[in-house]
């Protein structure tokens, strides 16, 4: 038994005004009688001379003073825990992270499932007329059940639940909880039912809505993998392409872990590479696994698992992609009936590139142009040019990727350039001298590149999927080719071209975070198929750039499209991440000047049942027998003459 | 009836101690006087019912007979040790006990002041259930101590209410009834 509200015992003060009124005297009436003689054997309260009279144990005192003490204990709210969650207004947030899909070694269920029958326990125990709501608190908060007092609602709402292979934030969760308890009115409390393995540094407290976090699972030795990263490198030895797969290992138990780590392709059985380590424990073991890659292997997925698996599954497993080749793919074409030898020469000057020539027409009608090629184009400026990284080189006049090409002007001089743009970065244009140049108009004069005593010579054309470059001027028509910095400059614009290359359609893809895509420019609508879902998924793309909201599962997705020329790419999606995996650590229990109750899910949750209504029923019950006994009849026989039957007859 | 018997009747009255005798009237001639002596009795002072009761039985002059009292016999005093002695000297005693309605069932409560009629003294109740209680216990006591007296000596109790007609007291008095 405790009491919930101890300020109230306060209201016992009132004994003393009440024991007051029982030994002040009284303004009395005056009558006259025959004798007071009977009364002053009768009497039950004489007048003194102090203002005080001696106390005299009354039944109506008692019974005034034990309302008091019972209403006083009644609104100090007297309860006993374990056996109803109190409160008008719950919200229950269920931490759904990654960790929550762990195996508990004693309960052999996951934890997300311990989770689902304490919330179900909550649920059950709800005071009658109590509303929940009900929060999934992944890496994103959803709301399961708004408020609702329909407890089979709530139950549906929690078995529909699952853990996601993503890092939570139960800060946002409690954040949301106790800011929608807050707005209503009544007593609120925030129940978070979470294993403690909290991704962000989240502080827990709660001072507006009294707040309980019941701790599920026990600790767990885990092994995960934590980082992935594969890039593509060269043999040193037998000088040969090479795909090498990085990737950090971590042991979070006690003890040293013998592990194999394994890396294969998709839909393939067959070990690519593998390795066997020893991990100390509380460290991190950097692996490195390769192989030598074939012409078909470039864009597909890759599959790293370790074995044995162990109590978490979802970082036991990794997923990346074999990069492209180390070999740059640049794309030379032309309107003009011969190639500018001066363009061909610095671009085949990079041992790393593949350099192939041709027509404008002949380009365009290429189907194996690969998306992340560089492509160079002179005396044109197709807007479907196939390939990533884009050079226009003495365009006509006329619209070009949003910048104006205008009219040709005579020998203009170059007055300056954008030397923090990594195009222009470490060359000179000093010296240069040019023929003839179009001036063009730029989107914004911050796209200008290189500026004339007459105009913009060359722009930034860069568009959301894609960059671009536009020199508007042609090259054998001035000495820059004569110089080092034209050189250096198709030189930056290829390491460019190459840097966007090993990015990949996409950056380091987590899961639970949206997931962007660069397609090429015409691509309209992507088709997405997720691991594991029965169908693909249509989602629509915007400027070369498609936006996946939903990836909140590990493994590889694969993303097709169909125009204007059909491709399909295979983008990784890994939970790695150090706080879900370590699984064991705990939150810290009860402390003295904690705000925030933490109880391990064995232990019953704080439930209380008030009995103050019932203390208040007993005083309202004392307060009518104290009415009845005021206003009650005298059951006294009164004294009425006897008659004899006879006489009375008579 | 004692009058029309032509017996002797006289009213005594007490107060303060003292008594009063009015002049003796017999026969049906001493009615008037006998009457005006009773229009002019006032209540007034205090009495001690018992020391009167045996002043007047002392006296010589005053010779056995029907001994009729008349009073509420609020009395603290050794009343019915001095109505014995007034059986003793051959008294044929009757006790008529007249009583207000309140006294005999209080119809009031709360706190209220009361004031002796004889005595002046003022005494502070707070009338409340239990209170009443005791005093209709204490009254029934009173009754009960003057009628067992009176069928202890052969003496007759009568208990006569102001609100009440005369015929049926008188009644039980010549009836010599112990109400």
């Amino acid at each position: 038994m405790e009491l919930l509200a101890p300020a109230m015992l306060g209201l016992l003060g009132l004994l003393v005004p009440l024991i007051g009124f029982y030994i002040l005297k009284v303004r009395r009436q005056r009558r006259r009688v025959s004798s007071t003689w009977l009364w002053q054997q009768a009497r039950r309260d004489l007048m003194a001379r102090s203002p005080f009279k001696r106390l005299v144990v009354q039944i109506p005192l008692i019974l005034q003073a034990l309302i008091l003490i019972l209403l006083a204990i009644a609104a100090s709210r007297p309860a006993t825990r374990g056996k109803a969650v109190d409160g008008d207004h719950v919200a229950i947030v269920i931490d759904t992270s990654a960790s929550m899909s762990a195996l508990d070694p004693e309960a052999q269920v996951a934890r997300i499932e311990l989770a689902k029958q304490a919330a179900h326990a909550i649920v059950d125990s709800l005071a009658p007329g109590s509303d929940a709501l009900i929060l999934d608190a992944g890496r994103d908060t959803r709301i399961a059940l708004p408020p609702d007092r329909d407890t089979r609602r709530m139950h549906d709402a929690v078995d529909k639940m699952g853990a996601r292979e993503v890092e939570g934030d139960l800060a946002a969760a409690v954040a949301l909880a106790v800011g929608r308890i807050g707005q209503q009115g009544g007593k609120g409390r925030v129940l978070v039912i979470t294993d403690g393995n909290l991704a962000r540094e989240t502080t827990l407290q709660s001072p507006a809505v009294p707040m309980e976090v019941i701790q599920v699972g026990t600790p767990i030795a885990n092994v995960g993998i934590v980082r992935v990263d594969v890039r593509a490198g060269r043999d040193p030895v037998l000088d040969k392409e090479q795909v090498q797969a990085f990737l950090s290992v971590a042991n979070y138990g006690e003890e040293p872990r013998e592990i194999f780590v394994t890396m294969r392709q998709q839909n393939a059985s067959d070990t690519l590479a593998s390795r066997k380590v020893v991990i100390e424990p509380k460290q991190k073991l950097p692996v490195v696994l390769s192989f030598y890659p074939a012409e078909g292997d470039y864009g597909t997925g890759l599959i790293f698992e370790l074995s044995p698996h162990d109590g978490m599954a979802v970082d036991d497993r990794a997923f990346g992609r074999v990069p492209a080749s180390y070999r740059l793919p640049v794309y030379f074409a032309t309107e003009e009936s011969e190639a500018s030898p001066w363009l061909l020469r610095a671009l085949i000057t990079d041992d790393n590139a593949e350099v192939r020539s041709g027509s404008l027409s002949e380009l365009l009608a290429r189907p194996n142009v690969p998306h992340d090629a560089f492509v160079v184009v002179e005396g044109a400026c197709p807007t479907n040019a196939p390939g990533a990284d884009l050079l226009i080189v003495n365009p006509p006049g006329g619209d070009c990727f949003g910048a104006l090409v205008g009219t040709k002007v005579d020998k203009p001089v170059i007055t300056s350039w954008e030397t923090s743009d990594v195009r222009l970065r470490f060359l000179t244009l000093e010296g240069v001298y040019l023929g003839q140049a179009r001036l063009v108009e730029p989107v914004s004069q911050r796209q200008a590149l290189i500026r004339t005593d007459q105009g913009v010579i060359a722009a930034d054309i860069s568009t959301s999927a894609r960059s671009g470059t536009l020199l508007a001027f042609d090259v054998g028509e001035s000495n820059w080719p004569l110089k080092a910095s034209f050189v250096l400059f198709i030189r930056n614009l290829m390491e460019q071209a190459r840097r966007h290359r090993s990015a990949g359609f996409t950056g380091p893809s987590s899961a639970g975070a949206p997931l962007r895509v660069s397609v090429p420019n015409g691509v309209k609508t992507v088709d997405v198929l997720a691991p594991g879902a029965p169908e693909v998924v249509s989602q629509v793309a915007r400027d070369g750039l498609v936006v996946i909201p939903e990836v909140e599962q590990a493994g590889l997705y694969r993303v097709s499209w169909e125009e204007p020329r059909g491709a399909t790419l295979w983008l990784p999606v890994n939970l790695a991440s150090d706080d879900e995996s370590d699984l064991s650590r705990r939150l810290e229990t009860d402390g003295a000047d904690a705000e925030v109750t933490v109880r391990p899910a064995t232990e019953a949750v704080a439930a209380h049942r008030d009995w103050g209504w019932v203390l208040a029923l007993v005083a309202l019950a004392f307060i009518t027998f104290d009415v009845w006994y005021f206003t009650r009849p005298t059951k006294v026989q009164r004294l009425r003459p006897r008659r004899k039957p006879k006489e009375a007859a008579a | 009836m004692t009058l029309a018997e032509s017996e002797r009747a006289q009213v005594i009255e007490t107060a303060s101690g003292a008594l009063r005798e009015h002049t003796t009237a017999r026969g049906r001639g001493g009615l008037p006087g006998l009457l005006r002596a009773l229009d002019g009795i006032a209540p007034r002072g205090h009495t001690d019912l018992s020391t009167s009761i045996d002043n007047l039985v002392r006296r010589r002059s005053v010779r056995p007979g029907m001994l009729v009292v008349l009073s509420d016999f609020f009395d603290p005093g050794p009343v019915l040790s001095a109505l014995t002695r007034a059986v003793s000297r051959g008294h044929d005693v009757f006790l008529v006990q007249v009583i207000a309605p309140e006294e005999e069932d209080p119809d009031f409560d709360g706190d209220w002041t009361f004031e002796d009629a004889e005595t002046g003294e003022l005494l502070d109740l707070t009338l409340d259930a239990a209170a009443i209680e005791a005093y209709l216990a204490r009254f029934a006591g009173l009754c009960q101590q003057l009628r067992g007296w009176s069928r202890k000596h052969g003496a007759t109790y009568v208990r006569v209410r102001t609100d009440e007609g005369l015929e049926a007291p008188v009644r039980r008095l010549v009836g010599r009834q112990v109400d």
